[in-house]
């Protein structure tokens, strides 16, 4: 399954076909996805399908935190909250690599991309590397 | 209504009651067997008296897949070596505002809720926050 001596990819772990918002999705909206899909991020693009910003449960909680935020609550959207420049990984990134890249930038998901560099085509969280240290106990 | 006044919504309100622990003697594997199988994303670790001790989360498993121990390395390990302590705690009675603030000023991703012994009855997540911000604004 795992030809290449260095060790599992990205491609291998990752959550493919991720839901995906624009910038002006209500934050409203986001809270809902990110509540019934059982999620704790989602990658923002733009017209064009290339990526532009995060919006993760930290990010709404900061919202809900600050008191002027969340009396303007119903009128803000993605790209007013959103976090950028997205931290990215390809298919072909070393998982340990990744690994090292969420640890030391302290964020609980990566953007998976295409070859252009802008395309999301997955997502790389925590919880996706902690089901590997369930399988690798076994 | 009963009152005629709006109740402040509580942790107690949104918590998740008798939450899944994990002894700081037990091993890392077990940790992250929890974790992946409640899907959550951090539990409380308790002594051999229920107190609480610390919490351990993701992030911490993430940490330490992140070091240069080699894989076989870590087997051996103990929630204890692994845990962030000490945990942060709130009140069942504090506001959902308060909790917020308190996650979104530290940083974390979750406060344990202790009775009188320091035992866990609870936990509040950024997830719970998120399941109180999406019914509250059904109607935004």
């Amino acid at each position: 399954m795992d030809p290449d001596p260095s060790g599992p990819t990205v491609g291998a772990l990752m959550s493919s076909d991720p839901i995906l918002v624009w910038p002006d999705t209500p934050v409203s909206e986001i809270a809902e996805i990110l509540d019934r899909a059982g999620i704790t991020g989602v990658p923002v693009v733009d017209w064009n399908g290339y990526l532009v910003g995060v919006v993760s449960q930290t990010d709404l909680l900061r919202v809900r935190a600050t008191e002027d935020l969340w009396a303007d609550w119903s009128r803000l959207n993605a790209g007013h909250i959103m976090s950028r420049p997205v931290l990215t990984v390809t298919v072909d990134t070393p998982v340990e690599e990744a690994v090292r890249l969420m640890e030391s930038r302290r964020v609980h998901r990566l953007v998976v991309v295409a070859d252009d560099g802008e395309s999301p085509v997955g997502v790389l969280s925590a919880t996706d590397l902690v089901r590997t240290m369930v399988d690798r106990a076994d | 209504m009963m009152t005629g006044r709006m109740a402040r919504p509580t942790v107690a309100s949104m918590m998740t009651i008798s939450p899944v622990v994990i002894a700081q003697d037990a091993a890392i594997a077990g940790a992250a067997e929890l974790l992946a199988g409640h899907e959550i994303s951090g539990l409380p670790v308790v002594d051999a008296d229920a107190h609480l001790v610390g919490v351990i989360s993701q992030t911490d498993l993430v940490r330490l897949r992140g070091t240069s121990l080699p894989w076989a390395g870590w087997h051996g390990l103990l929630v204890r070596d692994v845990m962030s302590f000490p945990a942060w705690t709130i009140d069942s009675q504090a506001s959902l505002d308060e909790a917020a603030r308190q996650m979104s000023d530290e940083g974390i991703n979750r406060l344990i809720v202790v009775d009188d012994h320091q035992t866990p009855i609870g936990v509040i997540s950024e997830s719970d926050l998120l399941r109180e911000i999406a019914e509250a604004c059904d109607d935004c």
